[in-house]
């Protein structure tokens, strides 16, 4: 982790209110993992004050240099401002953070992307393709417009399943309710390696929970939770979880973002 | 010009006089890759309390124009895990460390402080009266915080000061009618400093949902919106005491550091700022400086009460 002065290569609108930002990465210390995220300045002053969490989209190479891409919503006042910067602009960055992804040796995996929760899972599935995983991709969103970064997990390989709330592209479907009926396609015997992945608002969260727990397969997810410090000391960003027979409010930004599903006490 | 920086609270000197504020820092460890933590003051470590506490409900904060709501309720794994853990990595920092703690009750205070009374890294102990996230059992059944009753505040820091040598720093809250009231109390129980504000109790709500922005309704407000509120009581503060101050409240650079020396702290806090910018209480050390030998003045001790009314 390391807090560095970037610059803005590139900030372009991606999909009806999301941008992508390639930000020169060069002042980053280590090389970031799958699910980890940076926490940026989208201001320069007092106001808006507090940094903002995005997840590490992905890392590339531009003009041989080490370079990160984050995929952003505009949902409020920080992201608001971060759409009007421009290349060559500086940004503050604090990164790589959090503990992302656990890895393991799936054979089949599956991807649940709910909208700009995309932008957690493009590194989490080059990792798996590495492994010579088959990746299901379920990605979901309100409509056609919204519909962002299908091509990059195609290329990679995954099999693209679309739901939108309207229809307007792919199943007119909640993901995770298409996500049960892909696996019950599938063979008892192949899913017991299986492995879920998951990151988009709460409620699709809980739905894809209940469904890899009913499927019994495993599931890790990437929650999202108000931050202060990013780096554990505030105690600000916490999920209540399960510990023994009581419960534990644990850090987003220090345990997580990604927590496995069991663990969460969903309310 | 050789600057001289060096401060004394109580028994522990201080390098230079910027501290990290309780709660906004951990216990050290979470900025050890961001900071040079050893270039601090101190370090004002997290509330910790006797017995481990959950805090409250998420969502526990929510940025407010220059500013921040927060509402954790002290979340934190007890004095023993402190001792246990914690105090082994804050043995590898150089500089003071300052441990605040809070009890559920009086006299839990000084449960907690005979226990770090015999941890040598403890150089001082801040007793937070004033968390505003919690309500603490007066008498009969009532319920109020101990920063807002002098007599409570009184009995905690003279049992805290039967047990231990440590020095003892008294935090005071803000949300008082008569802050100056409170830390003469604090002194008469024996307070070897005071430190203050802690949060502004406030609120913000959801016009959509209807519902408070955090999910215990209320919380303490922290950031460079407070800095006018807080200069305003070390100032009230400095006038009716003798004994050291501590300022905080909005802190976000040097000028902000030596807006609080000049109303009277011999040492500031740098808080909320910490998550903004990690680095910013080596920019205010270096600034305070810079402010020093820009006009000529030897040792900060001089810019401390120096506001010219
Ligand atoms: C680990 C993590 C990774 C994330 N990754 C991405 C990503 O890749 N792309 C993306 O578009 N968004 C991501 N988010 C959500 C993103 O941080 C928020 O959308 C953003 O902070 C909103 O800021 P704002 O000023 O535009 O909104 P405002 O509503 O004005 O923000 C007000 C406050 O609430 C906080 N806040 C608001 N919404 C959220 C939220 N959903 N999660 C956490 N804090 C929030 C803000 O940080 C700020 O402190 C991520 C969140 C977390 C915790
Ligand atoms: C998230 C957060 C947690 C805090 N936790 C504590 C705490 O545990 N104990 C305490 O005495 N003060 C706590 N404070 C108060 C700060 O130490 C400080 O007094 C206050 O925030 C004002 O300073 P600032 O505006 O520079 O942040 C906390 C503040 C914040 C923002």
């Amino acid at each position: 982790m390391k807090q560095f002065i970037s610059k803005i290569i590139s900030n372009e609108r991606i999909a009806k209110e999301q941008y992508s930002m390639v930000l020169d990465a060069a002042g980053m210390s280590e090389k970031a993992t799958p699910g980890q995220f940076v926490h940026v300045r989208c201001g320069h002053d007092a106001d808006p004050l507090l940094r903002r969490p995005f997840s590490i989209y992905r890392v590339r190479d531009v003009g041989g240099q080490k370079a990160i891409e984050i995929i952003y919503k505009i949902v409020g006042r920080g992201t608001a401002l971060l759409a009007k910067k421009r290349p060559g602009d500086p940004i503050d960055v604090l990164g790589p953070l959090g503990n992302g992804f656990n890895i393991n040796n799936p054979s089949i995996t599956f991807i649940v992307a709910g909208g700009i929760g995309a932008a957690a899972c493009y590194m989490l599935a080059e990792e798996l393709v590495k492994k010579k995983c088959k990746i299901y991709y379920f990605f979901g969103a309100r409509s056609k417009d919204y519909v962002i970064c299908e091509e990059d997990f195609r290329a990679l390989g995954c099999e693209i399943h679309i739901c939108t709330d309207d229809g307007s592209s792919g199943h007119k479907k909640l993901i995770p309710d298409h996500l049960t009926d892909i696996i019950k396609e599938i063979p008892k015997a192949e899913l017991s390696t299986a492995e879920i992945y998951a990151c988009g608002p709460m409620i699709m969260l809980k739905k894809t929970a209940e469904a890899a727990e009913k499927a019994k397969i495993r599931c890790q997810m990437s929650l999202e939770a108000r931050m202060g410090c990013g780096v554990g000391a505030c105690m600000s960003c916490v999920v209540k979880c399960k510990q023994g027979d009581s419960f534990m409010y644990k850090r987003v930004c220090k345990y997580g973002p990604v927590l496995n599903a069991s663990e969460i006490i969903w309310e | 010009m050789g600057i001289d920086l060096k401060v004394k609270i109580g028994k522990i000197e201080l390098e230079n006089p910027v501290m990290v504020a309780s709660g906004t820092f951990g216990y050290g460890r979470e900025f050890e890759e961001l900071v040079d933590v050893d270039k601090l003051g101190a370090i004002v470590t997290k509330t910790i309390t006797l017995n481990p506490r959950h805090g409250n409900p998420p969502p526990r904060i929510i940025e407010t124009p220059s500013g921040m709501l927060n509402a954790i309720g002290i979340q934190n794994d007890g004095v023993d895990d402190f001792i246990g853990y914690k105090v082994s990595y804050l043995k590898n920092i150089k500089v003071p460390i300052i441990a605040s703690i809070a009890g559920e009750r009086i006299s839990e205070y000084a449960e907690v402080a005979k226990k770090l009374d015999g941890v040598d890294k403890v150089a001082g102990i801040e007793l937070n009266v004033s968390c505003p996230n919690m309500e603490w059992e007066v008498s009969g059944g009532k319920y109020r915080i101990f920063a807002q009753d002098a007599e409570a505040i009184k009995k905690i820091v003279s049992s805290v000061k039967a047990v231990t040598t440590k020095t003892i720093i008294t935090k005071l809250s803000p949300n008082v009618t008569d802050i100056s009231e409170m830390a003469r109390a604090a002194v008469e129980g024996g307070s070897d400093a005071v430190s203050l504000v802690n949060t502004f109790l406030g609120m913000a709500v959801d016009t959509k949902t209807k519902k408070p922005k955090i999910a215990n309704v209320t919380g303490g407000l922290s950031g460079p919106c407070i800095k006018p509120l807080a200069l305003r009581m070390v100032w009230e503060v400095y006038k009716a005491i003798k004994v050291p101050i501590i300022g905080m409240g909005g802190i976000a650079n040097a000028n902000d550091a030596i807006e609080f020396m000049l109303c009277g702290a011999s040492a500031v806090a740098v808080g909320t700022t910490n998550f903004v910018d990690p680095q910013s209480s080596m920019y205010i050390i270096e600034g305070i400086a810079r402010y020093m030998s820009d006009n000529k003045i030897k040792s900060i001790k001089e810019v401390v009460g120096g506001l010219k009314v």
